[in-house]
């Protein structure tokens, strides 16, 4: 059976039905998105693979309680922004670095908690133009409030729209709309130096 | 001379998402088209969408999906769960949809208790009606009531020894229970009514400004 040509809900009902690739189908279509929100949000490679690990264990093992009339992607994105916050709350405050997490001891360490974006085709002086402004960029939504974050990600990264986000962060969507437009707007004060 | 009118920078951010009301719009790019330092604040909105647009998405390790399928519990549905989720999935479909829907559901629901504990309170608040009078009286009607139509079928099942039975058993029930008893079933039946009343008055009457304080109830 071709499970790439299915919808989500499809896939799901597959789960259900206890076929292995289906469950494996779903952590295809969404450990990039997923990694990548919760990457983010805690800054640390290595305690994202975990919290991501954390958040498909929990989907997965729920999924006969999924609501087929919800969108699959919006039960799992709202797991995983949970998954984050919950993480973000317990742990102390720290201040993280694009160099990699202050707790990392060893030179393995500093680079699995070094958010380093993917090279994409491109000159090596662009490469350089674009790493730096992928730092820099990457550094200041770092700064954001978690929520704003994960709304600014939902919104340019994923493409979600903003009745989804709502849902998915479980706030009205006035409140969407005010965490996105503060999110830009902070990040563009931050970004203020890169001008010409 | 007055200041000349630049737009705010949320009115370019919108501009630039492309959420602004056509007739804003028009006006905007009217003024963009006329003024250098508006069209540069517009670039910086645009840049800053491209590049949070462009961001890209990260790989988790090799090895990833395995660790967590080692967590997952795989379990194949034997044939009674597949055919309860489907149940589920049917009464769910069939399930009211809207607030308005709940509310005329529970109001149907609600319609046969009150006429009919409405009819019973009246009938044994009278001082010449007793429970046992107006269980025999109620007896003999339908009996006779049925044995009138004529119908063969219902003929046949009221004398059935599950009809006996039942018929026996609820009259050796009001009997054993009495004026309690029949106020105990009636308490019952008037809270549910009570309780429909309350569903129907925060479905129907009030506007409660979030989904949560409607006050939802399904039997």
């Amino acid at each position: 059976m071709d499970y790439s040509s299915l919808t989500d809900q499809q896939v799901v009902l597959l789960a259900r039905e206890g076929r292995e690739q289906a469950f494996r189908e779903l952590i295809g279509r969404y450990q990039r998105p997923v990694f990548s929100l919760i990457y983010r949000l805690v800054r640390d490679r290595e305690k994202a693979e975990d919290l991501a690990q954390d958040t498909f264990v929990k989907v997965l093992n729920a999924i006969d309680r999924y609501d087929p009339q919800y969108k699959f992607s919006s039960w799992i994105f709202k797991i995983a922004h949970n998954t984050g916050l919950d993480h973000l709350r317990r742990r102390e405050p720290e201040t993280l670095s694009l160099d990699g997490s202050p707790h990392a001891r060893t030179a393995a360490e500093v680079e699995a908690s070094t958010i380093t974006p993917e090279s994409r085709e491109e000159t090596p002086e662009q490469f350089a133009q674009n790493r730096e402004l992928g730092s820099e960029i990457e550094s200041a939504i770092g700064t954001l409030r978690p929520e704003y974050r994960t709304a600014i990600l939902l919104c340019h990264v994923e493409g979600r729209p903003y009745d989804e986000i709502a849902q998915i962060m479980d706030v009205p969507l006035g409140t969407v709309k005010t965490y996105i437009h503060r999110g830009r707007k902070e990040l563009m004060q931050r970004l203020e130096h890169l001008r010409c | 001379m007055s200041e000349p009118y630049h737009p705010t920078a949320d009115r370019l951010e919108a501009f630039v998402e492309g959420s602004l009301a056509a007739g804003e719009r028009v006006v905007l790019e009217s003024h963009l088209v006329a003024c250098p330092a508006c069209q540069a604040r517009t670039e910086e909105w645009r840049a800053l969408f491209s590049v949070l647009d462009r961001l890209p998405q990260y790989e988790p390790s090799v090895g990833f999906a395995n660790r967590v399928m080692a967590q997952v519990r795989v379990a194949r549905q034997g044939a009674w769960q597949q055919w309860t989720e489907r149940a589920n999935a049917l009464v769910a479909r069939a399930a009211p949809k809207t607030n308005f829907g709940w509310s005329l559901a529970v109001a149907l629901l609600a319609l046969p208790v009150i006429l009919g504990g409405g009819v019973i309170s009246w009938l044994v608040s009278r001082s010449y009606i007793t429970p046992q009078t107006l269980l025999g009286y109620t007896r003999d009607s339908v009996v006779e009531g049925l044995q009138g139509f004529g119908s063969t079928v219902i003929g046949a099942a009221m004398q059935t020894d599950a009809a006996t039975w039942i018929v026996a058993n609820v009259g050796g029930f009001i009997n054993s229970a009495g004026v309690t008893g029949v106020g105990a079933v009636l308490g019952v039946l008037g809270t549910a009514t009570l309780l429909s009343i309350w569903v129907l008055y925060r479905n129907l009457f009030r506007s409660p400004s979030r989904e949560s304080d409607y006050a939802l109830f399904s039997f």
